[in-house]
């Protein structure tokens, strides 16, 4: 029975008194490192598929990571519907494919997706493609003479046809019977205080830090692939190029699973803890544990991959991936993701002893140069590149201590949106080895006296920190 | 006049083992700062509550540690937590009567004392083209 007044925790403060630790627990989910319970994840999947009036798949298939999940799934359905479509291979690629060309492309197709996402998640330069080797299995002539004629009109003709590959239809239905039902009833029988205290919290914990850097890790990965495989002259085989276009299509047959733990956080709040006993709940369980025991799915008529857990994560204190000295984001097979306070920055700037001055002045991205200089330390940055002093001046309260001001050279004007300059200070407690941490904080450009601009980020009044007695 | 292996044992917070614990607190009535929370005293009243034994967490750290604990060192001490109109990085008032005295303790910075009268007690931000709070 739905409830005629709407569920509010004005009614239940039990119910509310659990939130916080309901909360911890999708968060922990989320954050998990264990990989895909297997035996619970295939019945899970069946269960999907059975929600939306589908009969699940004979293919299904366990990955160790998201990515691998998303590249391997869409070349699959890339193949699957160049099987089903045969009738489309004369306008893609100008004669009918063979079985077993479709076949012999998957090798090339998934090689090439591998190698380029990888280096572009590195940071690296994209190797060289072998084309010889991989062109050899379609004629070179055919080929040519396809992509000469055809030009924009195919590229379109090509876009549409991958993009009908990747049919989301089944994650659609899928979720439009498990996920949608259920939170459209969820809505409707509770109050909007309660979406709130679930769903948000647990968004604001893990979202950075999960979904958001799959979604960026897997976009880059294929966006670059596919750019690299259909650039002239890097192409290999138009079939293995339509392969490897299918993998920019990845998210409309993505679930991102335990990555997507703030739904099921707030709407299991209310099955399990609430107990409101929706109808939906039938169909929805499935869902919510095909979010608890594995990580990214990728759903298709005829096949699924589901994806284990990364291997290890690592945040800051605001929940924005970080690591200093390794990747911040790992799967099992290799796949890595390398972030600095929630930037993803190239792998070398983190691993090893980061980047020269010279490297970091030569980064065309603002935003890598600034986690690149933080890595180095401003104090660091600041004699080796040569920064021009504006002013310095003893340290109020912090006897013996200087502070000073730095103007940022043209090549880093762009560091910031404002105009900044830096400002050096010494801590004003010694570390366990004796020494003082030296540190560097942008500051507004129009400051010119070092007191002026350390008490604006106290907010205070120049002359009052200038009378501080004590900095500790 | 009270060292900090005194104030340790009276407040229970300790610091760390490097930071002497025989030197006397040192208790001031002008602005201090003691990493990125600063106190500044002001001529307005701001009326408050008791400030409790056990101090008040005026910026917790993330893990539990790196807290800024204010406590009363003195019968009197009342504390006003922030409120609207008084600045995004305004945490509170603390008013220390004549004769007492309130403590900043924090495990990397040791004890700052605070002597009579009515201050602010505020936090750091930072600026990336933007200001924002400092994050512990």
């Amino acid at each position: 029975m739905r409830p005629t007044k709407p569920y509010s925790f004005d009614d239940h403060p039990e119910h509310k008194a659990q939130l916080d630790a309901w909360r911890d627990r999708w968060i922990a989910n989320a954050m998990s490192t264990a990989p895909a319970d297997q035996p619970k994840m295939r019945a899970a999947m069946a269960g999907l598929y059975r929600a939306a009036n589908l009969t699940p798949p004979d293919h299904v298939v366990f990955v160790r990571s998201p990515l691998t999940a998303a590249i391997a799934g869409t070349i699959a359905a890339g193949v699957w519907w160049l099987r089903e479509h045969p009738s489309e291979h004369v306008a893609l690629f100008g004669r009918r494919v063979s079985e077993a060309e479709l076949v012999a492309a998957i090798g090339p197709a998934c090689r090439r997706a591998v190698e380029v996402g990888l280096a572009t998640l590195r940071g690296e330069p994209v190797p060289a493609a072998e084309p010889v080797a991989t062109r050899a299995a379609t004629d070179a002539a055919t080929y040519a003479a396809t992509y000469a004629a055809t030009d924009a009109a195919t590229r379109a003709a090509t876009y549409a046809a991958t993009y009908a590959a990747t049919d989301a239809a089944t994650r659609a239905a899928t979720r439009a019977a498990t996920d949608a039902a259920t939170r459209a009833a969820t809505r409707a029988a509770t109050d909007a205080a309660t979406y709130d205290a679930t769903y948000a919290a647990t968004r604001a914990a893990t979202y950075a830090a999960t979904d958001a850097a799959t979604y960026a890790a897997t976009d880059a990965a294929t966006r670059d692939a596919t750019r690299d495989a259909t650039r002239a002259a890097a192409a290999p085989s138009p079939v293995v190029t339509f392969f490897i276009r299918c993998t920019t299509h990845w998210w409309r047959m993505h679930n991102g699973g335990s990555d997507w733990s703030a739904w099921p956080a707030f709407l299991s709040f209310f099955r399990h803890i609430a107990g409101l006993n929706l109808p939906e709940y039938e169909r929805w369980r499935h869902y919510e544990d095909a979010a608890i025991h594995g990580a990214s799915r990728i759903m298709h008529t005829r096949f699924w991959v589901v994806s284990d857990r990364h291997t290890e994560v690592h945040v800051d204190p605001q929940r924005r991936l970080h690591r200093e000295d390794g990747p911040a984001r790992a799967w099992g097979d290799g796949w890595a993701v390398w972030y600095w306070h929630g930037v993803r920055v190239p792998r070398d700037l983190i691993e090893g002893d980061g980047w020269t001055p010279a490297r970091i002045l030569t980064e065309p991205n603002a935003e890598i140069r600034r986690c690149a200089i933080e890595r180095m330390g401003w104090d660091a940055f600041v004699p080796a590149a040569g920064l021009t002093e504006v002013a310095r001046c003893p340290d109020p309260g912090n006897p013996g201590q200087e502070i000073a001001l730095y103007d940022l050279p043209a090549t880093l004007e762009d560091l910031y949106d404002e105009p900044a300059r830096i400002l050096l200070c010494t801590n004003g407690s010694v570390e366990r080895d004796g020494t003082r941490r030296r540190f560097g904080l942008p500051v507004p450009a129009h400051h010119h006296d070092p007191i002026a601009a350390a008490a604006e980020m106290y907010d205070m009044p120049a002359a009052a920190y200038a009378q501080l007695q004590r900095r500790t | 006049m009270t060292t900090v292996a005194e104030a340790i044992t009276r407040h229970g917070v300790a610091v760390h083992d490097h930071l002497p614990t025989d030197v006397e607190i040192p208790v001031l009535t002008g602005p201090q700062c003691q990493g990125d929370v600063a106190v500044l005293p002001v001529t307005t009243v701001h009326p408050g509550q008791p400030l409790p034994a056990g101090g008040v967490p005026v910026v917790r750290g993330e893990a539990g540690g790196n807290t800024h604990l204010l406590l009363p060192g003195s019968k009197g001490v009342t504390w006003a937590p922030a409120v609207d109109g008084d600045g995004d990085l305004v945490l509170g008032h603390v008013t220390v009567p004549a004769g007492g005295v309130a403590y900043l303790a924090h495990p990397e910075h040791s004890y700052s004392g605070i002597g009579p009268g009515v201050y602010r007690i505020g936090r750091q931000r930072e600026w990336a083209g933007e200001w924002r709070v400092v994050a512990d």
